[in-house]
């Protein structure tokens, strides 16, 4: 069995330069600013704004709250969103904070601007996340009939890197695991298409279904997706506590 | 199973063109000829029946427990209520119960090869046993890349769902679409059945008269679904069937 590092190893040796015209995959389209979920107002008179369920759950429960204390006799309901304590909503929101998330130092993530930080960047098939993964799998099972030796168009002349780059984003921004996987798979497909004899594109096909197996049933996979819904939580967390004044 | 990474592509591209062509093979009274591009080697036509219950009834107990057993395996999609529709299914692609039984007795490495070689029936037979290999362990665990058997399941998930989504694109037929949503299904590490919901609403649109009633079946049977996830999965089979 391919250990990552000799897998990377023999990648980095044997990888060739397409010169030929490409047939490539979309990038995907820009990540956009996380969507306000929930607002409220402060007792202050501004405008709480959440982007991430921890907020989000903090902010209902204090607008619960205040809703449940009694109302004088004969007085009305109010026509706007219940105020909440400025304070108490930081310190409750602080309180909410995911397991290991650090508001100054949070991982970047799609649409999420840090002030002083790199922001998120798709890093394709050939490095980051799943490029040892790609390398294990492309290099074990692979025909070497096939193969180019370039993890972002295994098969030569189809680059995937635009599909790769798209499931990174979708997994990053916390999408439907199932969903990102088969958008991902029908992307590289879509490139093989392009292919117009039948052996070539069933080659092709065989080296999306690789990429579309190693992120959906391996044991690497389900630990990189859990990965990805912590650091998303973690931003967006962090985005709330910074967006909305308040102190880690 | 032993797999191989690359899916065949010598597989069913003429299906939707001749699936309606009438053989011209004579075929014993009260049997219904099967489509030239739609056989197993040596089974030409099947018996006519009025339902499936009626077709599966003629066979020994352990037989109909296997049948039922498929039959379950996708939701009843399989059934038919009369002779009328038997055909028409048979034209669409859906296996009669006579091929399930030819194809139960084929070796796994005779039906990988038949499957490899084209022939459009082995490759829906050797895409369910394949599932239910594959689902068998994913609904347990992840595979382990160390591991040399788990790799030969990895093998085996990228030929299969290159076979299974090549099979709807090329084919069109409901029963593609009803294999490759209980792929999706089925290899999930979550069991999600949204896909399968996805495929059913594909088939509807593909022609399958039973799927109107199915889906209703299977919407009160799954009541947390995920309606935009099973949307996310009825846009992407559109496109693979070349609808907007």
């Amino acid at each position: 069995m391919w250990k990552y590092s000799v897998a990377a190893a023999a990648i980095a040796m044997i990888a060739v330069v397409n010169a030929q015209s490409t047939i490539n995959t979309p990038p995907p389209p820009p990540p956009s600013f996380p969507p306000v979920i929930v607002e409220g107002i402060r007792i202050d008179g501004r405008r709480v704004l959440c982007t991430g369920t921890q907020c989000a759950d903090v902010l209902r429960d204090m607008q619960m709250a205040v809703m449940a204390e009694p109302l004088p006799y004969e007085a009305t309901l109010p026509d706007t969103d219940p105020t909440v304590d400025g304070e108490a909503f930081c310190e409750n929101l602080a309180d909410a904070r995911p397991s290991g998330c650090s508001a100054s130092n949070p991982p970047p993530s799609p649409g999420i601007t840090v002030p002083g930080k790199q922001p998120w960047q798709a890093n394709g098939c050939g490095t980051g996340g799943f490029a040892n993964l790609f390398a294990d799998v492309i290099l074990t099972l692979a025909s070497s009939n096939y193969y180019s030796g370039n993890l972002d168009a295994p098969y030569p002349g189809v680059g995937f890197r635009g599909a790769c780059d798209g499931h990174d984003q979708c997994w990053a921004m916390a999408g439907e695991r199932e969903a990102c996987d088969r958008s991902f798979q029908r992307s590289m497909e879509s490139a093989c298409d392009q292919l117009g004899e039948a052996n070539a594109r069933g080659a092709c096909y065989g080296f999306a279904g690789l990429y579309r197996g190693a992120v959906s049933s391996t044991n690497a996979s389900d630990a990189a997706y859990q990965n990805s819904i912590k650091a998303r939580a973690c931003a967006l967390w962090a985005n709330d506590m910074r967006e909305n004044g308040c102190e880690d | 199973m032993d797999v191989d990474a690359t899916p065949s592509t010598q597989s069913d591209e003429r299906v939707a063109e001749t699936a309606s062509v009438p053989t011209q093979h004579s075929t014993p009274s009260g049997h219904i000829a099967l489509p030239q591009s739609l056989r197993l080697p040596g089974l030409d036509s099947v018996r006519a029946a009025q339902s499936w219950r009626e077709a599966v009834s003629r066979y020994s107990e352990d037989e109909q427990r296997y049948l039922s057993a498929r039959s379950a395996a996708y939701f009843h999609v399989l059934q038919f209520g009369s002779e009328q529709q038997q055909r028409q299914m048979i034209e669409q692609g859906f296996p009669m119960p006579e091929e399930w039984l030819a194809a139960r007795n084929i070796p796994d490495h005779e039906l990988k090869q038949l499957a490899e070689a084209g022939n459009a029936k082995a490759q829906m037979f050797y895409i369910d046993r394949s599932i239910s290999v594959l689902s068998a362990v994913l609904s347990q665990r992840g595979l382990d890349t160390e591991n040399a058997q788990d790799m030969q399941l990895l093998q085996l998930y990228a030929s299969v769902s290159a076979m299974t989504h090549q099979r709807l694109t090329e084919s069109k037929s409901p029963f593609a679409a009803y294999q490759d949503g209980l792929f999706e299904t089925r290899t999930s590490r979550t069991q999600t059945p949204e896909p399968f919901a996805a495929s059913i609403h594909i088939a509807a649109e593909l022609g399958h008269a039973g799927a109107d009633q199915l889906s209703n079946v299977f919407y009160q049977q799954h009541p947390g679904l995920n309606p935009g996830t099973v949307m996310h999965f009825y846009q992407s089979m559109r496109r693979q069937i070349g609808r907007p």
